[in-house]
Protein backbone atom coordinates (compact mmCIF):
# COMPACT_ATOMS: atom_id res chain seq x y z
CA UNK A 1 0.00 0.00 0.00
CA UNK A 2 2.67 2.83 -1.37
CA UNK A 3 -0.74 4.42 -2.35
CA UNK A 4 -1.15 5.77 1.03
CA UNK A 5 2.66 7.45 0.92
CA UNK A 6 1.78 8.79 -2.56
CA UNK A 7 -1.28 10.38 -1.75
CA UNK A 8 0.30 12.41 0.82
CA UNK A 9 2.71 13.38 -1.39
CA UNK A 10 -0.06 14.43 -4.31
CA UNK A 11 -1.96 16.65 -1.27
CA UNK A 12 1.25 17.87 -0.33
CA UNK A 13 1.89 19.16 -3.85
CA UNK A 14 -1.87 20.20 -4.49
CA UNK A 15 -1.27 22.63 -1.60
CA UNK A 16 1.91 23.92 -2.67
CA UNK A 17 0.44 25.04 -5.56
CA UNK A 18 -2.76 25.97 -4.57
CA UNK A 19 -0.77 28.44 -2.41
CA UNK A 20 1.16 29.52 -4.58
CA UNK A 21 -1.46 30.59 -6.95
CA UNK A 22 -3.52 32.41 -3.81
CA UNK A 23 -6.20 29.65 -3.74
CA UNK A 24 -7.58 28.79 -0.42
CA UNK A 25 -9.73 25.36 -1.62
CA UNK A 26 -8.86 22.74 -3.73
CA UNK A 27 -11.76 21.27 -5.27
CA UNK A 28 -10.44 18.57 -7.92
CA UNK A 29 -6.88 17.37 -8.53
CA UNK A 30 -6.12 16.00 -11.88
CA UNK A 31 -3.95 12.82 -12.13
CA UNK A 32 -2.02 11.13 -14.97
CA UNK A 33 -1.73 7.57 -14.01
CA UNK A 34 0.13 5.48 -16.67
CA UNK A 35 -1.28 1.29 -17.36
CA UNK A 36 2.57 0.54 -15.97
CA UNK A 37 3.22 2.95 -13.27
CA UNK A 38 3.05 0.52 -10.27
CA UNK A 39 -0.09 1.82 -9.07
CA UNK A 40 -3.87 1.16 -8.33
CA UNK A 41 -6.23 3.94 -8.80
CA UNK A 42 -8.57 2.07 -6.70
CA UNK A 43 -6.05 2.24 -4.03
CA UNK A 44 -4.86 5.79 -4.28
CA UNK A 45 -8.26 6.84 -4.76
CA UNK A 46 -9.21 5.12 -1.28
CA UNK A 47 -6.01 6.64 0.15
CA UNK A 48 -6.78 10.16 -1.04
CA UNK A 49 -9.82 10.61 1.14
CA UNK A 50 -7.58 10.08 4.28
CA UNK A 51 -4.94 11.90 3.20
CA UNK A 52 -6.90 14.89 2.55
CA UNK A 53 -8.72 15.23 5.57
CA UNK A 54 -8.08 18.78 7.60
CA UNK A 55 -6.05 19.94 3.81
CA UNK A 56 -6.95 22.59 1.62
CA UNK A 57 -7.83 19.58 -0.34
CA UNK A 58 -10.50 18.77 2.05
CA UNK A 59 -13.22 18.95 -0.61
CA UNK A 60 -10.78 17.99 -3.86
CA UNK A 61 -12.17 15.49 -6.15
CA UNK A 62 -9.36 13.11 -8.20
CA UNK A 63 -9.84 12.71 -11.81
CA UNK A 64 -7.87 10.68 -12.67
CA UNK A 65 -6.69 10.16 -16.66
CA UNK A 66 -4.88 6.60 -17.24
CA UNK A 67 -1.91 6.41 -20.12
CA UNK A 68 -2.01 3.79 -22.00
CA UNK A 69 1.42 1.20 -21.57
CA UNK A 70 3.55 2.21 -25.19
CA UNK A 71 6.41 0.43 -26.02
CA UNK A 72 9.11 0.56 -28.81
CA UNK A 73 10.05 -2.53 -31.12
CA UNK A 74 13.37 -2.48 -31.91
CA UNK A 75 13.07 -4.87 -34.97
CA UNK A 76 10.68 -2.80 -36.56
CA UNK A 77 11.45 0.45 -35.49
CA UNK A 78 7.87 1.65 -34.21
CA UNK A 79 5.87 2.22 -31.02
CA UNK A 80 2.93 -0.08 -30.02
CA UNK A 81 0.49 -0.21 -27.49
CA UNK A 82 0.95 -2.79 -24.99
CA UNK A 83 -1.97 -4.52 -24.34
CA UNK A 84 -1.12 -7.53 -21.85
CA UNK A 85 -2.37 -7.89 -18.66
CA UNK A 86 0.82 -8.83 -17.37
CA UNK A 87 2.27 -6.39 -18.87
CA UNK A 88 4.43 -8.81 -21.49
CA UNK A 89 5.18 -6.13 -24.46
CA UNK A 90 4.87 -8.35 -27.28
CA UNK A 91 5.36 -6.30 -31.32
CA UNK A 92 1.82 -7.31 -32.91
CA UNK A 93 3.92 -7.24 -36.10
CA UNK A 94 6.72 -9.41 -35.78
CA UNK A 95 6.14 -10.51 -32.08
CA UNK A 96 9.50 -9.18 -30.29
CA UNK A 97 9.76 -8.77 -27.36
CA UNK A 98 10.67 -5.48 -26.41
CA UNK A 99 12.33 -4.12 -22.85
CA UNK A 100 12.14 -0.08 -23.97
CA UNK A 101 8.88 1.23 -22.44
CA UNK A 102 8.32 4.45 -24.26
CA UNK A 103 4.66 5.47 -22.08
CA UNK A 104 2.66 3.68 -19.31
CA UNK A 105 4.60 4.70 -16.13
CA UNK A 106 3.60 8.02 -15.87
CA UNK A 107 2.58 9.32 -12.16
CA UNK A 108 1.81 13.06 -11.84
CA UNK A 109 -0.07 15.43 -11.09
CA UNK A 110 -1.10 17.59 -13.72
CA UNK A 111 -3.56 20.08 -12.83
CA UNK A 112 -5.62 21.47 -9.87
CA UNK A 113 -9.14 23.41 -9.62
CA UNK A 114 -9.37 26.07 -6.94
CA UNK A 115 -11.52 28.29 -5.81
CA UNK B 1 -4.64 12.38 -25.00
CA UNK B 2 -3.44 14.21 -21.90
CA UNK B 3 -3.40 18.05 -23.36
CA UNK B 4 -6.66 17.45 -24.91
CA UNK B 5 -8.29 16.50 -21.37
CA UNK B 6 -6.38 19.97 -19.89
CA UNK B 7 -8.16 22.00 -22.35
CA UNK B 8 -11.13 20.71 -22.19
CA UNK B 9 -10.84 21.04 -18.03
CA UNK B 10 -9.88 24.73 -18.94
CA UNK B 11 -12.82 25.25 -21.36
CA UNK B 12 -15.42 23.56 -18.54
CA UNK B 13 -13.83 26.26 -16.73
CA UNK B 14 -13.81 29.25 -18.23
CA UNK B 15 -17.81 28.19 -18.70
CA UNK B 16 -18.31 27.59 -15.03
CA UNK B 17 -15.89 30.65 -14.15
CA UNK B 18 -18.59 33.23 -16.21
CA UNK B 19 -21.61 31.53 -14.55
CA UNK B 20 -20.46 31.13 -11.00
CA UNK B 21 -17.79 34.02 -11.09
CA UNK B 22 -15.38 31.87 -9.12
CA UNK B 23 -12.67 28.61 -9.52
CA UNK B 24 -9.64 28.56 -11.68
CA UNK B 25 -6.93 25.89 -13.09
CA UNK B 26 -3.64 25.44 -11.70
CA UNK B 27 -1.14 24.07 -13.89
CA UNK B 28 1.07 21.87 -12.15
CA UNK B 29 2.66 18.91 -14.49
CA UNK B 30 5.16 17.62 -11.33
CA UNK B 31 5.67 13.83 -10.93
CA UNK B 32 4.07 12.52 -7.28
CA UNK B 33 7.74 10.98 -7.26
CA UNK B 34 10.11 14.03 -7.97
CA UNK B 35 11.16 14.90 -4.68
CA UNK B 36 12.39 11.09 -4.26
CA UNK B 37 14.04 11.45 -7.64
CA UNK B 38 15.70 14.60 -6.97
CA UNK B 39 16.75 12.96 -3.31
CA UNK B 40 18.06 9.77 -5.36
CA UNK B 41 19.89 11.42 -8.01
CA UNK B 42 21.94 13.11 -5.29
CA UNK B 43 22.31 9.92 -3.19
CA UNK B 44 23.95 8.54 -6.82
CA UNK B 45 25.67 11.31 -7.00
CA UNK B 46 27.46 10.90 -3.70
CA UNK B 47 27.57 7.66 -4.18
CA UNK B 48 29.63 7.88 -7.06
CA UNK B 49 32.04 10.91 -5.95
CA UNK B 50 32.87 8.34 -3.06
CA UNK B 51 33.69 5.28 -5.66
CA UNK B 52 31.60 3.41 -4.06
CA UNK B 53 29.02 0.55 -5.80
CA UNK B 54 25.37 0.40 -4.49
CA UNK B 55 23.21 -2.38 -5.12
CA UNK B 56 19.69 -2.57 -4.21
CA UNK B 57 18.32 -5.93 -3.59
CA UNK B 58 14.78 -6.60 -3.98
CA UNK B 59 12.08 -9.63 -3.14
CA UNK B 60 9.14 -10.83 -1.70
CA UNK B 61 9.87 -11.82 2.17
CA UNK B 62 11.94 -15.10 2.57
CA UNK B 63 13.33 -15.68 -0.60
CA UNK B 64 16.88 -15.38 0.74
CA UNK B 65 17.86 -11.59 0.54
CA UNK B 66 20.27 -11.81 3.99
CA UNK B 67 21.27 -15.36 3.93
CA UNK B 68 22.57 -13.81 0.36
CA UNK B 69 24.36 -11.35 1.89
CA UNK B 70 25.44 -13.04 4.80
CA UNK B 71 27.14 -15.77 2.38
CA UNK B 72 28.88 -12.90 -0.04
CA UNK B 73 30.00 -10.99 3.17
CA UNK B 74 31.64 -14.57 4.57
CA UNK B 75 33.05 -15.44 1.34
CA UNK B 76 34.61 -12.27 0.09
CA UNK B 77 36.34 -11.17 3.55
CA UNK B 78 38.59 -8.56 1.58
CA UNK B 79 35.46 -6.72 0.24
CA UNK B 80 34.77 -3.51 2.13
CA UNK B 81 31.51 -3.60 2.77
CA UNK B 82 28.18 -2.24 4.54
CA UNK B 83 24.65 -2.83 4.36
CA UNK B 84 21.20 -0.60 4.77
CA UNK B 85 18.48 -2.85 5.98
CA UNK B 86 15.16 -2.10 5.75
CA UNK B 87 12.45 -3.32 7.29
CA UNK B 88 9.04 -2.92 8.84
CA UNK B 89 9.89 -3.76 12.27
CA UNK B 90 13.00 -5.69 14.21
CA UNK B 91 16.57 -5.26 13.69
CA UNK B 92 16.76 -9.24 13.23
CA UNK B 93 18.32 -9.35 9.62
CA UNK B 94 20.80 -6.47 10.64
CA UNK B 95 22.01 -8.68 14.03
CA UNK B 96 22.63 -11.51 11.60
CA UNK B 97 24.52 -8.90 9.35
CA UNK B 98 26.52 -7.44 12.27
CA UNK B 99 28.19 -11.26 12.90
CA UNK B 100 29.92 -10.70 9.78
CA UNK B 101 32.44 -7.68 9.43
CA UNK B 102 30.53 -5.32 7.62
CA UNK B 103 29.12 -2.37 9.03
CA UNK B 104 25.45 -2.68 9.03
CA UNK B 105 22.77 0.25 9.46
CA UNK B 106 19.39 -0.51 10.29
CA UNK B 107 16.35 1.00 8.99
CA UNK B 108 13.13 0.00 10.54
CA UNK B 109 10.79 1.54 8.20
CA UNK B 110 7.64 1.45 11.00
CA UNK B 111 5.00 -0.12 8.67
CA UNK B 112 6.35 1.81 5.27
CA UNK B 113 6.14 -1.17 2.81
CA UNK B 114 9.49 0.57 1.10
CA UNK B 115 12.57 2.46 1.86
CA UNK B 116 12.41 6.05 -0.03
CA UNK B 117 15.72 7.78 -1.40
CA UNK B 118 15.44 9.84 1.96
CA UNK B 119 15.72 6.97 4.04
CA UNK B 120 18.73 5.61 2.39
CA UNK B 121 20.35 9.21 2.37
CA UNK B 122 20.11 9.48 6.43
CA UNK B 123 20.93 6.05 6.94
CA UNK B 124 24.05 6.79 4.49
CA UNK B 125 25.40 9.71 6.21
CA UNK B 126 26.31 6.69 9.25
CA UNK B 127 28.74 5.27 7.38
CA UNK B 128 32.22 6.27 6.22
CA UNK B 129 31.33 5.76 1.62
CA UNK B 130 35.02 6.44 0.70
CA UNK B 131 36.06 3.04 2.32
CA UNK B 132 33.70 1.38 0.96
CA UNK B 133 33.99 -0.98 -2.52
CA UNK B 134 30.73 -2.06 -1.99
CA UNK B 135 26.87 -1.07 -0.46
CA UNK B 136 24.08 -3.43 -0.03
CA UNK B 137 20.61 -1.95 0.34
CA UNK B 138 18.45 -4.85 1.67
CA UNK B 139 15.05 -3.06 0.84
CA UNK B 140 11.58 -4.17 2.48
CA UNK B 141 10.44 -7.56 0.90
CA UNK B 142 7.78 -6.66 -0.92
CA UNK B 143 7.63 -7.08 -5.21
CA UNK B 144 5.19 -4.26 -5.28
CA UNK B 145 5.75 -1.12 -3.67
CA UNK B 146 9.29 -0.54 -3.71
CA UNK B 147 9.92 -0.88 -7.38
CA UNK B 148 8.33 2.64 -7.84
CA UNK B 149 11.27 4.20 -5.71
CA UNK B 150 14.76 5.05 -7.11
CA UNK B 151 17.42 5.19 -4.20
CA UNK B 152 20.21 6.34 -6.05
CA UNK B 153 21.49 3.08 -6.73
CA UNK B 154 23.60 1.61 -9.15
CA UNK B 155 21.77 -1.37 -10.48
CA UNK B 156 18.87 -3.43 -8.75
CA UNK B 157 19.17 -7.45 -8.30
CA UNK B 158 15.96 -8.78 -7.83
CA UNK B 159 15.80 -12.19 -6.46
CA UNK B 160 13.21 -14.88 -7.09
CA UNK B 161 13.37 -17.98 -5.23
CA UNK B 162 12.53 -21.69 -6.22
CA UNK B 163 9.81 -21.98 -3.23
CA UNK B 164 7.90 -19.10 -4.96
CA UNK B 165 5.76 -19.77 -8.08
CA UNK B 166 6.92 -20.21 -11.22
CA UNK B 167 4.84 -17.12 -12.37
CA UNK B 168 6.16 -14.20 -10.02
CA UNK B 169 7.54 -12.31 -13.11
CA UNK B 170 4.12 -12.42 -14.49
CA UNK B 171 2.18 -11.07 -11.39
CA UNK B 172 5.00 -8.51 -10.82
CA UNK B 173 6.04 -7.44 -14.01
CA UNK B 174 6.80 -4.26 -12.83
CA UNK B 175 9.16 -5.08 -10.23
CA UNK B 176 11.04 -7.45 -12.94
CA UNK B 177 11.06 -4.93 -15.64
CA UNK B 178 13.22 -2.59 -13.04
CA UNK B 179 15.62 -5.34 -12.65
CA UNK B 180 19.52 -5.11 -13.89
CA UNK B 181 20.15 -8.96 -12.75
CA UNK B 182 17.71 -11.74 -11.32
CA UNK B 183 18.71 -14.21 -9.16
CA UNK B 184 17.15 -17.40 -9.10
CA UNK B 185 17.76 -18.45 -5.14
CA UNK B 186 17.60 -21.51 -3.39
CA UNK B 187 18.61 -23.77 -6.62
CA UNK B 188 19.47 -26.53 -4.01
CA UNK B 189 15.55 -27.19 -3.18
CA UNK B 190 14.29 -26.95 -7.37
CA UNK B 191 14.01 -30.76 -6.47
CA UNK B 192 11.73 -31.07 -3.42
CA UNK B 193 9.49 -28.15 -4.90
CA UNK B 194 8.58 -29.88 -8.10
CA UNK B 195 9.65 -26.13 -9.17
CA UNK B 196 10.07 -25.75 -13.12
CA UNK B 197 13.25 -23.71 -13.34
CA UNK B 198 12.51 -23.42 -17.31
CA UNK B 199 8.94 -22.33 -16.92
CA UNK B 200 10.46 -19.30 -14.42
CA UNK B 201 12.94 -18.50 -16.57
CA UNK B 202 10.49 -18.37 -19.25
CA UNK B 203 8.34 -16.31 -17.51
CA UNK B 204 11.31 -13.70 -16.60
CA UNK B 205 12.68 -13.58 -20.15
CA UNK B 206 8.66 -12.37 -21.23
CA UNK B 207 8.67 -9.87 -18.81
CA UNK B 208 12.10 -8.47 -18.69
CA UNK B 209 13.86 -9.63 -22.55
CA UNK B 210 17.08 -8.41 -22.01
CA UNK B 211 17.81 -9.38 -18.05
CA UNK B 212 20.64 -11.53 -17.22
CA UNK B 213 19.77 -14.31 -14.75
CA UNK B 214 22.12 -16.16 -12.53
CA UNK B 215 20.73 -19.20 -11.02
CA UNK B 216 22.19 -19.88 -7.09
CA UNK B 217 22.21 -21.43 -3.65
CA UNK B 218 23.45 -19.37 -0.71
CA UNK B 219 23.19 -22.61 1.26
CA UNK B 220 25.32 -25.20 -0.96
CA UNK B 221 27.33 -22.24 -2.33
CA UNK B 222 26.15 -23.45 -6.07
CA UNK B 223 26.41 -20.25 -8.85
CA UNK B 224 27.81 -17.89 -6.32
CA UNK B 225 31.16 -17.70 -8.29
CA UNK B 226 28.79 -15.92 -10.98
CA UNK B 227 27.30 -13.58 -8.52
CA UNK B 228 30.94 -12.94 -7.69
CA UNK B 229 32.16 -12.35 -11.03
CA UNK B 230 29.26 -9.62 -11.82
CA UNK B 231 30.06 -8.09 -8.16
CA UNK B 232 34.01 -7.95 -9.28
CA UNK B 233 32.34 -6.63 -12.64
CA UNK B 234 30.74 -3.88 -11.17
CA UNK B 235 33.25 -2.97 -8.71
CA UNK B 236 36.23 -3.01 -11.21
CA UNK B 237 34.19 -0.78 -13.14
CA UNK B 238 33.91 1.99 -10.48
CA UNK B 239 37.67 1.90 -10.20
CA UNK B 240 38.24 2.19 -13.97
Amino acid sequence: MHEVSLAHTIVLIAEDYARRNGASNITTVGLRIGEFSGVVPEALETAFEVAKRDTLAKHAQLKIVKVPMIAFCQSCQREFEVVDIYGIASCPHCAALSHDLKEGQELDVSYLEVS
Amino acid sequence: METRDITLSVLDHRVLGQREGEGHLVQVEKAVLSRNQTIAEENRKRFKDAGVVVLNILSSPGSGKTSLIVRTLSDLPSLHAAVIVGDLATDNDAQRIHKTKATSVQIETGGVCHLEASMVAEAASHLALEKLDILFIENVGNLVCPAIYDLGEEARVVLFSVTEGEDKPLKYPKMFKSADLVLMTKTDLAGVTDFNLDMALHNVQLVAPTVKVIELSARTGQGLEQWYDALAERIKHVYA
